[in-house]
């Protein structure tokens, strides 16, 4: 109990942005974080052998707003394109876009990855994906981001 | 090392998924690729241009951690243990008042009814399982097997006689 309550401070705030930002158009993210550690708490005993604390919690989260987002909406997919505020900056804006229209297997790793600094492993662990397809998404989604930005390739040229 | 596999580190490098030592080392030999060290930075501006674009959070109010007793097993048992023994307390301390002032519990308003029947007793006979009770019996028994029914109207009760 008293470790569960280390980890909801610990990596409470963290849960509840990811829950916001992902699953926020469906319900209260405050709503989800509860349902989130009380789900914890039935399987505390799994904590144990865990290996990151931290993913595994995020797992939760994820499937928690999964079936939260499955009830409120049930034919509306969760490939949404992710809105973001309106931004001056061109750049900032085409990466903005390009991001959104990541298909949301390449897209949500790279959050993941960038906005929540999960690593590899813990991307593996909670979206119960083999580690390579993370890494291979993650690859995919850069070298997208990439060609939508137009920047220079020099990798086509020959390495010495 | 081959093109593809450079390509490989240079992204993990980007995403900060390299230890530092195994960072240093990329930087390093991507200094003696041609175009090497171009492609490490662009695949930095890619990945902090990918950073930047996700905007931060603002930090939001955390609902509070529930209070221990919520879930808390023992307490909840404790809780119970304490009710049981307030009523005993409350129990006991009620029957030693009473025994104090010498009073006795009330007394039922209930009458206990006697499962003994009263039977009704014959005339001159003084107990049921009394000889004389019995004598008395058995000379009522043969008097109605010597005697005869006599109907005299059928809404009448029948009279009995001698036979004769």
């Amino acid at each position: 109990m008293q470790e569960l309550e280390h980890l909801y401070r610990a990596h409470g705030p963290a849960l509840l942005a990811y829950l916001r930002r992902a699953f926020g158009w469906c319900a209260s993210p405050q709503d989800m974080l509860q349902e989130t550690f009380l789900q914890a708490l039935h399987r505390r005993e799994r904590l144990a052998t865990v290996d990151s604390p931290r993913a595994w919690l995020f797992g939760i989260a994820r499937h928690v707003g999964l079936d939260t987002a499955r009830k409120h909406r049930p034919t509306e997919s969760l490939d949404n394109v992710p809105v973001y505020p309106a931004e001056p900056d061109g750049d900032l804006a085409a990466m903005r876009e390009a991001i959104a229209q990541l298909p949301p297997a390449m897209r949500e790793p790279l959050e993941l990855r960038l906005r929540e600094n999960l690593s590899y492993e813990e991307i593996a662990t909670m979206l119960e994906i083999p580690i390579g397809t993370v890494r291979s998404r993650l690859h995919n989604a850069m070298r997208r981001l990439r060609d939508e930005m137009g920047a220079e390739q020099p990798r086509r040229n020959s390495h010495g | 090392m081959d093109k593809q596999t450079l390509e490989r580190l240079m992204i993990d490098d980007a995403l900060g998924a390299l230890p530092p030592d195994v960072g240093l080392l990329l930087s390093a030999y991507s200094k003696t690729v041609t175009h090497g060290e171009a492609e490490l930075a662009a695949w930095q501006r890619v990945a902090s241009g990918a950073r930047a674009a996700m905007p931060e959070q603002a930090t939001e109010t955390m609902p509070p951690w529930p209070a221990p007793g919520r879930f808390s097993r023992p307490w909840r048992l404790a809780r119970i243990g304490l009710s049981v023994a307030a009523v005993l307390a409350i129990g006991v301390g009620i029957g030693l008042r009473m025994a104090r002032q010498g009073s006795h519990p009330p007394e039922s308003n209930i009458a206990v009814q006697s499962n003994k029947t009263e039977m009704p007793r014959a005339a001159g006979v003084p107990d049921f399982w009394s000889s004389q009770r019995l004598m008395a019996s058995a000379q009522q028994q043969e008097r109605l097997a010597t005697s005869t029914w006599h109907w005299t109207s059928p809404i009448a009760e029948p009279e009995t006689g001698e036979i004769k």
